[in-house]
């Protein structure tokens, strides 16, 4: 269960940090709105499973999840501000989640 | 009333801009009142007033509507991702119901796993894009690469579906020759003797040749277990109910969403 929704969770964070940059972006519709979330969902899944085989080096894509987070700031309005808390708060989840994973496989090797 | 002067300048810029109404009178109606903005200061149009009538009611900046239903979309895509995931994180052992894991089915599993997680991800995109840009969804619903897309994805993870429909009928087909329900394997009170011959089931199924002497052979030389424990058993239930879940969830936001609201669902057996 812990592993699944670490995926989840991941490819989330990761798709809403990459919303504010390819907003930034003039990014064709098709490659923001479709060909990253199918990309994110198999990084996740890639980053997700390495977690959950406790490897510590993982957790390392949460860092600039946090950072590009920011770029949802660059409206200063109650819309932006709202996505940039949940992008961080959901950036916070990934952290903790992926540090569960690695020690829970850790405890039990 | 009071208006901000750069509105101020922006309303009188472009009525001068129009010869016909330069220096006109500007009149103010609004929900809130009526205010003279600017007096008529004009040769050509002398005691002629402009009125601006306002009687709109101040729209929400937000369709609250459209938001909470791409926010229930992902919330089902992301509740059957979780679920879809578990297979793939929690279930690559084998299981000796099921006579273990094919890599066909492990495969379609992964696929699922990364197609319900895409879903999810598209989900996410689109509710944020109903927060701060609607007109991007219209624009996606708009493009056929996006629609054959989305039906793409919709379909590994109705294979998926499929995959675990094979599986939990299989395994549902195993225990009923056992004689074990599906309720008493799931809280683990099946009987001894309906372990054991669920074992035999087993074997059967993975090995069709085999005669009832061989069978009887393979238990008495001790070459596997005799039988199915009660934790392996509930393990693989639970495991399979799952499965049935999460692809019900998939079929679910498949059909609300539109991929799937004309597919006609077909089950067919394809032979044992």
């Amino acid at each position: 269960m812990l592993g699944s929704v670490t995926f989840v969770v991941l490819a989330l964070t990761i798709t809403l940090s990459l919303l504010g940059v390819t907003s930034l972006l003039d990014i064709p519709p098709l490659l923001s709105g479709l060909v990253i979330p199918i990309l994110n969902s198999a990084v996740a899944l890639f980053f997700g499973l390495a977690a959950f085989k406790g490897k510590a080096w993982s957790i390392q894509i949460t860092l600039p999840l946090a950072a590009l987070a920011l770029s949802h700031l660059v409206k200063f309005d109650l819309a932006h501000i709202a996505i940039f808390l949940v992008n961080i708060g959901l950036a916070v989840l990934s952290f903790l989640l992926m540090r569960r994973c690695i020690d829970s496989t850790g405890q039990s090797r | 009333m009071t208006i901000p002067l750069t509105k101020y300048q922006t309303i009188t810029y472009e009525i001068d801009k129009i010869p016909a109404l330069t220096g006109i009178g500007i009149i103010l109606n609004t929900n809130q009142g009526t205010s003279v903005i600017r007096e008529n200061n004009s040769c050509l149009a002398a005691g002629d007033y402009l009125v601006i009538d306002l009687d709109a009611e101040v729209a929400s900046q937000y369709d609250w509507g459209n938001i909470g239903q791409e926010a229930g979309l992902a919330a089902i895509n992301c509740s059957a991702a979780v679920i879809a995931a578990l297979v793939t994180f929690g279930s690559t052992a084998a299981a000796p119901v099921t006579g273990g894991t094919s890599l066909a089915l492990t495969s379609i599993g992964y696929a699922a796993t990364v197609a319900t997680g895409a879903s999810c991800a598209v989900s996410a995109v689109r509710t944020y894009n109903a927060i701060t840009d609607p007109k991007t969804n219209e624009i996606y619903d708009n493009i056929p690469a996006y629609q054959t897309t989305m039906k793409v994805l919709d379909g590994v993870s109705l294979l998926g579906v499929g995959a675990s429909a094979i599986a939990m009928t299989k395994v549902m087909k195993i225990m009923g020759r056992a004689g074990i329900t599906l309720g008493a394997a799931k809280v683990g009170s099946a009987s001894r003797p309906a372990r054991a011959r669920l074992a035999r089931e087993v074997l059967k199924y993975e090995n069709p040749a085999m005669t009832n002497r061989q069978v009887k052979e393979y238990f008495k030389l001790g070459v596997g277990p005799k039988r199915v424990t009660t934790k392996a058993l509930t393990e693989n239930t639970i495991l399979s109910l799952r499965d049935s879940l999460a692809a019900g969830l998939s079929f679910l936001s498949s059909s609300l969403d539109g991929h799937v609201k004309n597919a006609a669902i077909y089950i067919v057996r394809l032979g044992d």
